[in-house]
């Protein structure tokens, strides 16, 4: 027996205690780091959704490209086909829009949701610019029920400008998309 | 003096480890263009809608005008935050271009385009371009 004393000196305890303590401490440094991280992955999914979004409804026409005449919708975009130039979208779709979505009723605003492929709730609003005074008028308002929206947390938004073309008269707008 | 040295060894391993994950895994920080990619949409999106509009030309000539319109689209609760805009215009003299003074900014992006004007039956080129940016 006698020649097993002192295998486990009080030293090589502290030692592998100091170890351990190390190990553990770099261990809790790096892994805070982990869930935000997650949040910015979600947070540039989130930005590139709202993007391609404002980008489908200003300088997309849609599928049919006359679908604001010619329905069944594949496919929502509010660029005006006749022209075909960025940034110039069509008052006939957004009132075909306004006319169709009522987004207050929750089949329609998911059937839009699905149009568009989100997975993620969004609202869109588009409205008129008077040049002279900078005054918005709304021309088209689509968001989720007050009880249904599902706030996560991470939410993005994009203003565009644009102009829309009012039977010959072309006009200024913006558009607000949010996507949460 | 055996216990010792063996402590010494363990402080050491542990700042080599330390000092080998900072170098392996440096310090997490996110970087994101989205700001400066927004600026420049903003940008692209106002000159085209400019040109939509059928204004380049009374812009190029008219800085009232032009500063009309850019207050009108971006005031600052629309924009959240401060923006600043600017123009710079390139042609002959006999379409009577007005210079425009560029403001101090941190942050900017421009954009040009080439449009032609037709006075006296003769055909001009110049160059309009937009700028936007973050005063601060």
């Amino acid at each position: 027996m006698s020649e097993l004393k002192g295998q486990l000196t009080l030293e090589y305890l502290i030692s592998f205690v100091v170890f351990i303590g190390l190990v553990v401490y770099i261990y809790l440094l790096y892994s805070k780091n982990i869930p935000s991280f997650v949040q910015e992955v979600e947070k540039e999914e989130v930005r590139s959704k709202v993007y391609q979004l404002s980008e489908l409804l200003i300088n997309d026409p849609g599928e049919p490209d006359d679908w604001d005449v010619n329905p069944p919708i594949e496919r929502i975009g509010l660029s005006d086909q006749n022209t075909n130039k960025p940034n110039l979208i069509s008052k006939s779709k957004i009132d075909k829009l306004n006319n169709t979505f009522d987004c207050s009723v929750d089949a329609e605003y998911d059937e839009l949701q699905d149009l568009f492929a989100l997975n993620r709730q969004f609202s869109i609003n588009i409205s008129d610019i008077d040049q002279t005074n900078g005054q918005r008028t709304e021309l088209f308002v689509c968001m989720p029920r007050p009880g249904r929206i599902r706030r996560t947390g991470i939410e993005s938004k994009v203003t565009r400008i644009t102009a829309y073309n009012d039977s010959g008269d072309i006009k200024l707008a913006e558009v607000i998309v949010k996507v949460w | 003096m055996k216990g010792i040295v063996t402590i010494l060894e363990v402080m050491l391993t542990g700042v080599i480890l330390i000092l080998a994950f900072l170098h392996f895994f440096p310090q997490y920080s996110v970087k994101t263009e989205w700001d400066s990619v927004l600026l420049s949409v903003k940008v692209r999106d106002t000159l085209n809608t400019i040109d939509r509009l059928n204004k380049t030309y009374e812009f190029a000539t008219n800085n009232v005008s032009f500063d009309n319109f850019m207050n009108n689209i971006f005031y600052p609760e629309m924009t959240e935050g401060v923006l600043i805009w600017w123009k710079e215009v390139d042609g002959p003299e006999e379409i009577n271009l007005t210079d425009y003074r560029v403001p101090y900014f941190t942050e900017g992006h421009k954009e040009s385009m080439v449009d032609v004007v037709n006075i006296s039956n003769t055909y001009y080129n110049y160059t309009f371009t937009l700028g936007l940016g973050y005063p601060y």
